[in-house]
């Protein structure tokens, strides 16, 4: 009985040590990835993202905090792993962002087209 | 012992089951493959996003790969939402450059209906421009016919032996055209008549205010009489020639208004006379004309 509990034991500690080494590959603290997840963060700000993509920049900015709690712990695969996910919502919020931006500007753009349209139309019946 | 031994063999299962046991739907994965596949529909995906269109196909690569493969469901978590996002980049990349493809249409239009009103502008303001022009080319004949009728005017009056005097254009017929004593017209008198109908058939607006004129010899009230009948001799040369009588005022002055000595049989003549004054275009007479009577 002792003998075979043993044998079970080895085998899942076997087992277990294979797949803690497979799921955990990275050793280093991701500095760079999240230096450049905070960059992205700081450009979408300054994009304007937090009035139009406020969604995707708090989902950055979480991620982003969460990275570095793990990056603290000495879990670096998941801090470079949500670093990496901070830098895409970040990426994605400056996307949106210039993106209604633009298509403010183009309701803009076509509402001076037809206020212009009813002047002239009017000066030449005029 | 027994329970350290159950801990562990727990906690390795555990760790199996994490990393090994793959569910097949996984939620982000289906998502994953749903997001690309719809960039992949877009045209320009590949030329507003193409870095992030590669990227969104690799990371669902690997996310199929490694749930074929039995790896960490985090791993293909983590890659099926970088698939996710890179998909949405692309997405709104396209989005964004079809809203500034049309801005610049819309601002090309926007510049074509400024230019068409433009020319527009400018055609009118030449047709302006151009009526105007006319305008003054017709004020201008207006100008220079008024101008000829002036001098045509200024022509006949000469001929009449007119003068412009303050009482207006006034002209004289002598004594000599009536017989001593007598109203009636001599022969000599119808040339005169003659330029003056003519004169008022070329200016119809006109009228005449016939005045006789007498020296002073004789009674004043004979000389009134016979003053006024002449000028009526006038008028009615006039009136048979065809002038209507409502443009012909006439009136006997008498001896009242010499223009020379009556000591004179010299000035005596140049008294005994009938003047005749034009009216202005209205068929008024300047107040100046209007004396006597």
């Amino acid at each position: 009985m002792k003998q075979k509990l043993l044998t079970i034991l080895g085998l899942s500690a076997a087992i277990g040590a294979t797949l803690l080494s497979g799921c955990a590959t990275s050793s280093e603290k991701p500095t760079r990835q999240l230096s450049r997840a905070e960059s992205y963060i700081e450009i979408a700000q300054n994009q304007g993202a937090q009035e139009y993509s406020a969604v995707a920049l708090q989902s950055a900015r979480d991620k982003l905090t969460q990275a570095k709690r793990a990056a603290d712990k000495g879990d670096h695969e998941v801090a470079r792993r949500l670093a990496k996910e901070a830098e895409l919502d970040a990426q994605y919020a400056v996307a949106q962002t210039s993106r209604m931006q633009a298509q403010n500007s183009l309701r803009e753009v076509q509402s001076s087209l037809e206020t212009l349209r009813r002047e002239t139309m009017r000066s030449t019946v005029n | 012992m027994k329970s350290i031994i159950l801990t562990y063999v727990t906690a390795s299962l555990l760790l199996l089951g994490a990393c090994a046991s793959q569910p097949q739907n996984v939620a982000e994965l289906e998502q994953a493959r749903a997001s690309v596949a719809s960039a992949n529909q877009i045209p320009m995906a590949e030329r507003v996003a193409g870095a992030e269109l590669e990227q969104a196909r690799d990371q669902l690569q690997k996310a199929e790969h490694e749930l074929a493969n039995g790896d960490d469901i985090d791993k293909v978590r983590y890659h099926a939402y970088l698939a996710i996002r890179n998909a949405e980049i692309v997405r709104e990349r396209a989005a964004e450059r079809a809203a500034r493809d049309k801005i610049a249409s819309a601002e090309a239009e926007r510049n074509r209906v400024l230019l068409t009103a433009r020319t527009d502008e400018a055609e009118r303001a030449k047709q302006v421009a151009m009526a105007q022009g006319r305008d003054a080319a017709l004020a201008r004949d207006a100008a220079a016919a008024a101008l000829a009728e002036a001098r045509q005017m200024e022509e006949q009056l000469k001929a009449l032996k007119a003068e412009n005097t303050a009482r207006g254009v006034v002209l004289t017929l002598s004594d000599v055209l009536f017989e001593t004593d007598r109203e009636e017209l001599l022969p000599g008198a119808y040339p005169a008549v003659d330029r003056l109908v003519q004169f008022l058939d070329d200016n119809p607006e006109r009228r005449l205010l016939i005045e006789g004129h007498t020296d002073s010899t004789g009674a004043d009230q004979y000389n009134q009489a016979l003053s006024k009948r002449r000028a009526d001799a006038v008028r009615a040369a006039l009136v048979d020639r065809g002038i209507d009588t409502v443009r012909l005022a006439s009136r006997g002055l008498g001896e009242a208004y010499p223009v020379a000595s009556n000591n004179t049989a010299e000035g005596r003549q140049l008294n005994r006379r009938v003047e005749i004054v034009v009216s202005d275009k209205e068929g008024k007479f300047p107040a100046a004309a209007k004396r006597g009577s």
